[in-house]
């Protein structure tokens, strides 16, 4: 009897403890569904929203719908209209529409430099009407890497043209700034002689003039210092100006080979970014492309298969439809 | 003394139960070019649906090329029957009655007795839309020959045939017509079809003058057709119900149902149709 009791115990052990981990699998199990559930957005109240595009480039299904950098959503359909134009419908978590006035604009971009494709809407100024079921917003497209650097290629390449030209010109013996240069140091010349000239003229008007006084004596004094002043002046100038020119003479040459270096850097650049960009897309594409397989077999697998309305296929039914006359 | 309940077996059913939950019968091989024909299809019943025949009608011509492609015989049949009816709703009535020809005559498909009821009617019913009455009696009556009273079409099929009769002047026919037409569609379901058999009603019952009669199904039809958002039904039971209205005298009534009509005729873009609402409302 006593054998029979321990055994019974032990069993009894045996089966709470089988029991315990039933339970707590169970638990498990029903916890991991609820939690894949909430994140699939199952229970999440959304509104749907629309926007119209030119093109369907870099927008796909799935892809996120963001607030100020804040995920609010996603797309939900692409579709072609008969005009061309592409229809985008998006969801948005319902506690968010209040974020988004009527005269928001939806835009396409990438997170950071070479990021996930995301729709962003940058919230209109008119807080009071706020979007409702079924609204449509307005689209821009925004700035990709490929458009960056064509932009800033189209703007660097005439601007360093520009300056190849001009210090091209300045280093021409027959460039207009030579020649400017050089017709400044011709009148200085001239200058200088006229100035000399001058000074014999005051001198002989000196003499001639003697007798008219003090006054216009001392004025002519006056005026011979400041002429003294300016031929002064120019013959420093006259010193300086060969320095200068030498200067440049030897500087030209050096800044030709950098601004041809700067080019060749920019046409490397450009030629870089055309080799990677297609890479880059195909692989955005792939991505796209397996994002849309996991939601398409996510769509197939239960729950959520059960909360989709199954697709129509087959014939449509006959309409009988005649307009009256 | 207190009955223990045993859990186990509870438990062990919850957990069977959660598993074959989340599990799933093993996936056929894929076809990948048969989940694009009906992709596509899928996409042409779409943009029919939003009114926009001559794309569903790309979507249908591709899906068809698909199909033929991989000899699926019922995916060439539904892309022929759909593809000529959005080609028909887009205006292309010669394309959509090469399609149906095609169908027709293409013995491998060997269609059922369905598919010819419906191929026929759809014919007969661009007949009538040409005018041609004596063409689209003989074959709506061909449809009926192929089609029971259970098949699909049934309903539409004798639509057609009370609107045919409306035309010859016969409204005592078409009432009759429309009138059977109404018990084979389910309550409920296939909204479209019932507007059209009520409308159909309400002009047969103002053709014989019984013009108070005609207001009830008229107004009907018009609240399914709210209810579908078809536009262009709209603005013609309100047109409809214009008419009847005038024809009771009460010219208050008529007129607010012609402004009506006219406003969703041109909210709609329906210049032609418009333009009838506005022949209608001339004193």
């Amino acid at each position: 009897m006593k054998l029979f009791s321990e055994q019974d115990i032990e069993a009894r052990a045996l089966r709470l403890r089988v029991r315990l981990f039933l339970l707590t699998a169970a638990l498990i199990g029903v916890v991991t569904l609820a939690a894949v559930a909430v994140r699939h957005g199952v229970f999440t109240q959304t509104i749907a929203l629309s926007f119209f595009a030119e093109s369907a480039h870099e927008i796909s299904k799935g892809m996120a719908v963001k607030v100020v950098g804040f995920k609010i959503g996603k797309v939900e359909e692409i579709s072609i209209e008969p005009d061309n134009r592409i229809k985008v419908e998006i969801a948005v978590n319902h506690n968010y529409a209040r974020l988004i006035p009527r005269d928001s604009v939806a835009h396409v971009m990438k997170e950071g430099l070479i990021g996930a494709s995301i729709v962003e809407i940058l919230p209109g100024e008119d807080k009071k009407r706020i979007v409702v079921d079924n609204d449509v917003l307005r689209f821009e497209r925004g700035s990709g890497l490929a458009d960056l650097a064509k932009k800033l290629t189209d703007q660097v390449i005439p601007i360093l043209h520009d300056v190849k030209k001009i210090t091209a010109s300045i280093n021409d013996p027959q460039g207009d700034i030579r020649q400017a240069v050089h017709h400044i140091g011709e009148a200085t010349v001239a200058m200088r002689a006229s100035s000399e000239e001058l000074q014999k003229l005051l001198h002989q008007s000196n003499v001639k003039v003697g007798a008219l006084g003090g006054q216009v004596s001392a004025i002519l004094d006056k005026t011979d210092q400041n002429m003294a002043l300016v031929q002064k002046s120019l013959t420093t100038l006259n010193g300086t100006l060969p320095g200068m020119l030498q200067k440049i003479d030897g500087a030209l040459p050096g800044m030709l080979q950098k601004i041809d270096g700067t080019l060749e850097n920019a046409r490397r650049i450009s030629q870089d970014s055309a080799e990677q960009l297609p890479g880059l897309l195909r692989d955005g594409k792939a991505v796209a492309g397996d994002t849309r397989d996991i939601v398409a077999g996510a769509k197939k697998a239960w729950p959520i298969s059960s909360l989709l309305d199954p697709a129509p296929t087959g014939a449509m039914p006959l309409d009988s439809y005649v307009p009256s006359r | 003394m207190c009955r223990r309940v045993n859990f186990f077996p509870l438990l062990a059913a919850l957990l069977v139960g959660l598993m074959g939950a989340c599990g799933h019968a093993p996936e056929k091989p894929v076809n990948l070019r048969l989940s694009q024909a009906i992709e596509l299809e899928q996409k042409g019943q779409q943009a029919y649906r939003q009114g926009h025949a001559a794309a569903a009608a790309g979507h249908f011509e591709a899906a068809l090329r698909v199909d033929m492609s991989i000899e699926n015989h019922d995916g060439i049949v539904a892309d022929r029957l759909n593809l000529a009816q959005a080609l028909d709703a887009s205006g292309d009535v010669g394309g959509a009655r090469r399609q149906l020809d095609a169908l027709l005559s293409d013995s491998p498909l060997s269609l059922s007795p369905e598919q010819i009821a419906r191929a026929k009617a759809a014919l007969g019913l661009m007949a009538l839309k040409q005018g041609e009455l004596a063409d689209a009696q003989r074959l709506i009556d061909e449809a009926q020959q192929a089609c029971a009273k259970t098949c699909p079409s049934a309903a539409a099929i004798l639509n057609i045939n009370a609107r045919i009769a409306l035309e010859r002047n016969n409204p005592s026919a078409a009432l009759a017509s429309a009138g059977a037409a109404l018990p084979l569609l389910a309550e409920g379901s296939h909204l479209g079809e019932r507007a059209n058999s009520l409308r159909i009603i309400g002009l047969a019952r103002l053709a014989l003058g019984e013009a108070v009669a005609a207001l009830a199904p008229l107004l009907q039809a018009l609240a399914l057709d709210r209810e579908l958002g078809l536009p262009e039904r709209i603005a013609d039971d309100l047109l409809q119900l214009g008419r009847t209205h005038a024809a009771t005298g009460n010219t208050g009534n008529a007129e607010y149902f012609y402004r009506r009509a006219l406003t969703v005729a041109e909210a709609s873009g329906n210049a032609a149709l418009a333009q009838r609402v506005r022949e209608a409302n001339k004193p």
